[in-house]
């Protein structure tokens, strides 16, 4: 079932130098229990898509619905279904760290005893009891985070946004973010929308990814799909060292081939349309050109490769 | 009937909230500290130098003339910082997940007029035990006190709202205290907070800006409730209309942008 479906929406902002175009055309789609991740650089519409569907932003063009609800049109009913972790922990200074979550039941709906309740047993299971009455500026970023995410968790919504968790966090507090994440949300069962700069971020947590540049969608898929169709490449070692312009413009106009590069006086690197395919052209060719063949390796792609190449391709900065 | 349960149960949670965050040292030092100097230091020095003053006949001590005025300045001082809470919500962070929680904007930006309303309730409740106890010439009654406390509501309700529609379009959460830092002292001195009317009336021009200035007409509904001097049927219609046309504006452009402060 799907959880959250964007339908050519189209978001812009005002600025002095005229209109800028932050959500363009963006269509996709969230099934229920999925954790579906939201990559893109500095700018390219995570966090403006995000907030139209948390109800923040109304977006001019398009529709976005929310477990079948349009947030145009029933927003408040949208919002019965959200929760939203905001990019900076955004805690009162004057508010415990138990008010904090007694406040977001209680507005939640919950009566004062049953958000008392919550909260003691989020304390718990998030392992804030020590920190309950502490106020913001006594707690680190991590421990924020875990507060914004203990209420989060205690009030049971289906649909979870979360926007660059991780963000400011040294490395332990992130993976211990992570495991957060894992552990307490994703049994929730509830469909999480998770924006993130951090590639390994996204794909240890997300079951799906989509990718954004310039506000469009411009690739989509789980991150083992991405990583399959996307950075194929392979290494050819040649017994001799070779005249790389010569085998440059010979292999540039075959079929299948995206780009080659030296990586030392008798080795290159092949870039590659599809592995299975272009493989066997590529071998033909090069046997045809009697070059003798030391070894062929397949390169193993990380999902940072994937994305530099998919944003690459879109014609974005990174 | 349902959703308007639910919004009745937000505001509640909402206004319980903004009690929390908005009793801060900066409201008991900024609401309290500077009427207590009114009252305690200012008041009886002038009452030395003037004496008594004559309103509508009567003698009443100079104290007692610049009570309601003091109530008034409580009204303005947390009218300016009736934002407070907007301030560090939208700048501070707060905002952004409380405009994600299933609650009517308008409930929490009905919070924070009436969470100011009740600050400014507290503090002008002590002032006027003090004054009670200090100033000759008062008559208080019960009506008479919530009249003039209702009154000076009016002025906290506009200013509030006024200062939250100026935040919610503006990046600079500055803007209030510049503003009032401008406004509060010119504000202060051209009304009858501080002075009778007839001080104004050699200046056209002192006497139009003494006119259209909201505490002139808080000091002149006020006063008649605090000394029990009658109060014409015209001044009670104008002044009653004049304030209260201000606040409803204010209310319905501070509920509007409110609404939309994180739009870009």
């Amino acid at each position: 079932m799907t959880t959250v479906e964007l339908k050519d929406v189209v978001k812009t902002f005002s600025s002095p130098k005229g209109k800028i175009i932050a959500v363009n055309n963006l269509s996709f789609q969230a099934k229920e229990g999925e954790v579906l991740g939201i990559l893109g650089p500095n700018g390219a519409g995570k966090t403006t898509t995000l907030r139209m569907i948390a109800t923040i932003y109304k977006p001019d063009r398009g529709t976005i619905r929310v477990e079948g609800i349009d947030v145009l049109e029933n927003p408040l009913d949208v919002r019965k279904r959200i929760a939203y972790m905001p990019q900076e922990p955004d805690l009162i200074p004057f508010l415990s760290v138990e008010e904090h979550i007694t406040y977001y039941l209680r507005f939640r709906g919950f009566s004062k005893k049953e958000a008392e309740k919550r909260c003691e047993e989020a304390l718990r299971s998030f392992n804030l009891e020590k920190h309950r009455s502490k106020k913001p500026f006594q707690l680190s970023t991590g421990l924020k985070r875990r507060v914004q995410l203990a209420s989060i968790l205690s009030a049971e919504v289906p649909v979870i946004f979360l926007d660059e968790p991780t963000t400011g966090l040294d490395p332990m507090s992130k993976r211990n973010t992570w495991e957060l994440i894992k552990d307490k949300i994703e049994d929730s069962g509830a469909t999480i929308l998770l924006t993130s700069h951090d590639l390994y971020e996204v794909e240890y947590l997300a079951d799906r990814v989509i990718i954004i540049n310039n506000g469009r969608l411009i690739a989509e898929g789980t991150p083992r799909d991405l990583r399959k169709r996307f950075g194929k490449s392979v290494k050819v070692v040649f017994e001799d060292p070779l005249i790389f312009d010569a085998l440059r413009e010979e292999l540039m106009d075959v079929d299948g081939i995206k780009g080659i590069f030296q990586v030392s006086e008798n080795a290159v690197e092949i870039k590659l349309d599809s592995l299975d395919r272009s493989i066997n052209n590529l071998v033909r060719i090069l046997a045809s050109k009697e070059l003798k063949i030391k070894d062929i390796l397949t390169t193993a792609a990380n999902f940072e490769d994937v994305y530099l190449e998919i944003i690459g391709n879109s014609g974005g900065d990174i | 009937m349902m959703d308007f349960k639910s919004m009745l149960s937000s505001l509640r949670v909402a206004i319980s909230r903004e009690v929390k965050i908005g009793m801060d040292l900066e409201f008991f030092l900024g609401t309290l500290f500077e009427p207590l100097i009114y009252v305690m230091l200012f008041g009886p020095l002038m009452e030395k130098l003037i004496g008594n003053v004559n309103f509508g006949g009567k003698e009443i001590s100079y104290l007692a003339f610049m009570f309601p005025g003091v109530l008034t300045i409580i009204g303005i001082n947390q009218g300016f910082r009736g934002a407070a809470t907007f301030i560090q919500d939208k700048f501070r962070g707060g905002l952004e997940t409380l405009f994600t929680l299933p609650v009517h904007r308008s409930a929490l930006f009905l919070a924070k007029i009436l969470g100011s309303c009740l600050r400014a309730l507290i503090a002008m409740s002590i002032i006027t035990l003090l004054a009670t106890l200090m100033a000759k010439g008062l008559s208080l009654t019960l009506l008479g006190t919530l009249k003039s406390f209702l009154v000076n509501m009016s002025l906290v309700v506009t200013l509030a709202s006024f200062m939250i529609y100026l935040l919610s379009k503006s990046q600079n959460p500055n803007l209030p205290l510049a503003i009032s830092g401008i406004l509060l002292l010119p504000m202060m001195f051209l009304s009858t907070v501080f002075y009778p009317e007839s001080v104004f009336s050699g200046s056209r021009l002192l006497s139009l800006i003494v006119a259209v200035n909201p505490m002139t007409h808080a000091a002149r509904l006020v006063r008649p409730f605090v000394y029990s001097t009658p109060l014409s049927v015209s001044t009670l219609l104008i002044s009653t209309a004049y304030l209260s046309a201000l606040a409803f504006v204010s209310l319905l452009l501070g509920a509007k942008e409110f609404a939309r402060a994180l739009e870009r």
